[in-house]
């Protein structure tokens, strides 16, 4: 049993708590790419859904499609940017979640003995 | 260090996480959820002392939790010794106290689902291969090295039961003679592991693609290619389909030809090779690749197309939307699966080859037309400009080791979707009889369409070799299971029956029926025909009514022959009619034995074929198969060849008139033919006997008659009258019906003459009635 204890804490403060921040990093990985926050930053100005309107020869076509095509940017950087600012609340929540973890894991044997303590002093 | 420790740490952590166990550990977050309840209302009415003991046990619990779930259930190696790399289930199963011998070891791991996975795919009952493990006394210091060696070949790192199973069954030496009953051998048992950890170690690999809600927003729409074609890349991204083809040399030469600029790949393979299979890993592989993962494959349904069009022109008009959009599109492959049904006006297919010119002209698509080599040449020779603009990515077939991995892998979903066990012999089987008798397919998909086929067969749950052969028996109606009880009666007594039929000529009779048994027996070369002869005799002395007693007794029909006159090919243009592929083609040789493999294959007067044609018969007597116009082998293992030819007749009368008997005949008549005849000594030497058939004697020639009116009596038996002969009779039929020239032939003719036209007229004057039996003498024969 004493050997099960001492194996217990070994893990708890080596390899569970490292394996435990590598996961959180996979998380705030999956994240982002749930976003597709690469993606959309790489094509922050493209058209929505390449929605656009040729050139034509006549200055008044061109102007015509200048502005069609500024009105399709518009819209998919205005999708673009309400994305991106939904994943920022949630990739910011992720990575406080994460230091939270990180920081209360190896508190929390403690926290057994803490409580414990304070039970009996009451 | 060769003994395992069941004390030490890693198996106390073991049997910790095996007491906890899934429930426990569902048990233990209820109870942590339960007490931090309690603990806030505890709080809340200041009854703090109480609260915090109850949340030290919520903490503590959790923390257990914690540990269970990441550790003690994972127990993952932790080191390179034997101690530090035995699976959880190997230390839990193992009783410590008693005496761990190798009988013990099997005992308490067989009814593992690794070991059962293997012992049934083996089809081995566990029971039998404890006692011949017992029987063995094998040392387990020799088995845990084997294990570890075990692991390490099949890529895990921990020691588990499987490996442990399968090192105690390679060390017994009783259990191998019993998997030779089963016609299995040892490294059978390597084949079902490594089956089994390929799949663990592929599902363990098993990714989740998620490629992001905005990946689709710098992309076109695609709603017309979604109502006439089918998203790959959508399926594989929903967990439908996994292969380990991604990394296959097809795949790699597709990205490569992409990455190289090339955006219209031509994927050249036989059907049943997998060029589906190769695009849906493509698809696959470009999800994994998180730069690319914008990719989508889509493959056109043209019957939907087709479905849709209800006006002329109107096919062309959506085909040109769909590329346009998908080219719009910009993240869209394109897939035309057997894409000669693009190429071509007909039922089903339409020739969009003028719409596709100038898109892949602008490479304003990536486009992926996947077509057999015979459709790849068709391209060249009637659309050169396109085909001229195709990278061609050729698919060979896979070795035997990944034909059968493919099987394996299709094994375990068909047992899931079926209910059925598919055992390892039965994998073995459908690949070696596929390649056999399935022509029409490349490998894997000949072997998957057999072993498919089997499923009809399985027995109580379970598709063995006997399934697999059975199929194979109704499908091409040849014999390829062991003799039973009923075909073995039939081959001992081969000559009795073949005589019911057949008038003397027992020499003839005689060496064929050996040479069928020895070929069903298994003692005969199975690369070869089953058997090979060639009849020598005069005319009408029974050759061709052998060969059709052959086919009628071994092959159960007289439909079972193809007779061909050889003196019909005696040009040398004629060899190409003989092994036609085409289907118009009446005469050829090739498109008969693919109808009917399991057949006697007659050659009429093969002297008078042309020379080249008798050089092809050297390589049907020597490998057993032909190769057809179209570059197929086509196997000829299940037939019977006979050769007629009249060559040495004379010699033949002359010597039997001097009182020489047949059987010594052999040797003479093969000198004459060598020095005198149309045969070369190779070919001579090829069949597997020469048959001398003597002319027939008079007495002969009189059971030759009364056979054949057994074999009227059996036509008039219907209603029911009945005729013989008096000896006279008998006698002008055969003074009638024998010719030197052409012995037994005109016998027929003569009954006909002389006793069917005798009869049709009593029957039809009313001078017989139903129940009548005529007995007719000479001078009632017409």
């Amino acid at each position: 049993m004493a050997m099960l204890i001492s194996e217990f804490f070994t893990w708890w403060y080596g390899a569970g708590w490292s394996q435990t921040i590598t996961d959180l990093k996979r998380r705030l990985d999956k994240t982002i790419q749930m976003f597709s926050i690469p993606v959309i930053l790489r094509t922050l100005f493209a058209p929505w859904r390449r929605i656009i309107t040729p050139p034509g020869k006549s200055l008044d076509t061109r102007f015509r499609s200048f502005i069609d095509n500024m009105i399709s940017r518009l819209v998919g950087l205005a999708v673009r940017l309400i994305t991106l600012a939904v994943a920022l609340i949630v990739v910011t929540g992720v990575i406080l979640v994460s230091l939270l973890v990180i920081i209360v894991w190896p508190l929390l044997p403690v926290v057994v003995f803490v409580a414990l303590v304070k039970g009996f002093i009451r | 260090m060769n003994e395992i420790s069941l004390n030490s740490l890693r198996a106390q952590k073991a049997r910790l996480a095996k007491a906890v166990g899934p429930t426990g550990y569902k048990l233990i977050i209820t109870l942590v959820f339960l007490l931090l309840i309690a603990v806030g209302v505890l709080a809340y009415a200041k009854h703090l002392r109480l609260a915090y003991f109850l949340a030290a046990a919520a903490v503590a619990c959790l923390v257990f939790a914690l540990w269970y779930k990441r550790d003690l259930a994972v127990l993952s190696p932790e080191g390179p010794g034997l101690n530090d790399r035995l699976d959880a289930a190997v230390l839990t199963s193992l009783d410590a106290k008693t005496n761990i011998t190798a009988e013990a070891i099997w005992s308490q791991l067989k009814t593992n689902w690794q070991l059962l996975f293997i012992t049934n795919h083996l089809f081995l009952p566990p029971e039998n291969i404890g006692r011949a493990i017992a029987a063995d006394t094998l040392k387990p210091k020799l088995i845990w090295p084997e294990a570890e060696r075990l692991a390490d070949s099949t890529g895990r790192g921990a020691i588990e039961v499987m490996h442990v199973g399968a090192a105690l069954m390679m060390a017994s030496p009783t259990l191998e003679q019993q998997l030779r009953r089963n016609k299995l051998q040892k490294s059978d048992i390597a084949e079902v592991l490594f089956w089994l950890s390929r799949n663990l170690n592929l599902s363990q690999q098993r990714q989740s693609f998620n490629s992001g809600i905005g990946r689709d927003w710098s992309f076109g729409f695609t709603n017309l290619l979604y109502r006439f074609g089918y998203n790959i890349s959508q399926e594989v991204e929903k967990g439908g389909y996994f292969s380990w083809l991604t990394n296959s040399p097809g795949v790699n030469s597709m990205k490569q030809a992409f990455a190289s600029g090339s955006l219209a790949i031509a994927l050249i393979g036989e059907d049943g090779i997998g060029k589906t299979s190769h695009v849906y890993a493509l698809a696959q592989s470009l999800l994994a690749n998180n730069d690319r993962n914008y990719h989508q494959i889509f493959e056109i349904d043209p019957s939907i197309v087709v479905a849709n069009a209800n006006r002329a022109g109107y096919i062309e008009q959506i085909v040109n939307q769909l590329l346009h959009e998908a080219a719009a599109a910009g993240h869209i492959i394109l897939f035309l699966d057997d894409a000669k049904r693009f190429f071509s006006e007909g039922t089903g297919t339409f020739d969009i080859s003028e719409i596709l010119l100038p898109i892949v002209q602008s490479r304003a698509l990536p486009i992926i037309l996947a077509m057999t080599p015979h459709d790849y040449q068709m391209l060249k020779a009637t659309k050169p400009s396109l085909f001229n603009l195709l990278t061609p990515v050729n698919l060979s077939e896979p070795s035997e080791t990944d034909i059968i991995h493919i099987l394996e892998d299709t094994a375990l979903g068909l047992e899931h979707a079926n209910k059925v066990l598919i055992t390892l012999a039965a994998l073995k089987e459908a690949y070696r009889l596929s390649g056999r008798y399935e022509h029409d397919l490349a490998y894997p998909g000949k072997a998957i369409k057999l072993l498919t086929q089997a499923l009809a067969q399985a027995r109580d749950g379970v598709v063995d070799i006997t399934s697999v052969q059975e199929t194979v028996e109704v499908a091409y109606g040849v014999k390829v299971s062991s003799a039973g009880a009923d075909e073995s009666d039939i081959l001992l007594n081969l000559e009795a029956r073949i005589h019911e039929r057949m008038i003397n000529q027992n020499q003839a009779v005689s060496v064929v029926a050996n040479a069928i048994r020895r070929a069903r027996a298994g003692v005969a070369s199975p690369k070869r025909p089953i058997g090979s002869f060639l009849f020598l005799g005069p005319t009408g002395v029974g050759k061709t009514e052998l060969a059709k007693a052959l086919a009628a007794t071994y092959y159960g029909s007289e439909e079972n022959i193809i007779r061909l006159d050889m003196s019909e090919y005696q040009n040398p243009d004629d060899v190409k009619r003989l092994l036609s592929e085409g289907r118009n083609e009446t005469k050829s040789l090739i498109l008969a034995i693919r109808q009917k493999p399991a057949s006697v294959v007659l050659l009429d007067e093969i002297e008078k074929s042309h020379s080249n044609i008798l050089n092809l018969l050297l390589q049907l007597l020597d490998e057993g198969n032909l190769t057809d116009t179209g570059g197929r082998k086509v196997s000829f293992k299940d037939s019977i060849i006979i050769a007629t030819s009249n060559a040495g007749s004379t010699l033949i009368r002359e010597r039997i008139e001097s009182g020489d008997a047949a059987e010594n005949l052999q040797p003479l008549l093969i000198e004459d033919l060598m020095k005198n005849g149309p045969f070369k000594p190779e070919l001579l030497n090829r069949f597997d006997e020469i048959v001398v058939f003597r002319p027939l004697n008079q007495n002969e020639l009189h059971q030759i008659v009364e056979l054949m009116i057994n074999e009227v009596n059996n036509v008039l038996a219907e209603q029911k009258v009945s005729v013989s002969l008096t000896d006279a009779a008998v006698a002008k039929i055969v003074e009638k019906g024998y010719d030197k020239a052409l012995g037994a032939r005109p016998m027929r003719r003569a009954i006909q003459d002389s006793v069917e036209n005798v009869i049709a007229t009593k029957i039809l004057d009313g001078q017989i009635v139903p129940g009548d039996h005529l007995t007719l003498d000479a001078k009632d024969l017409g």
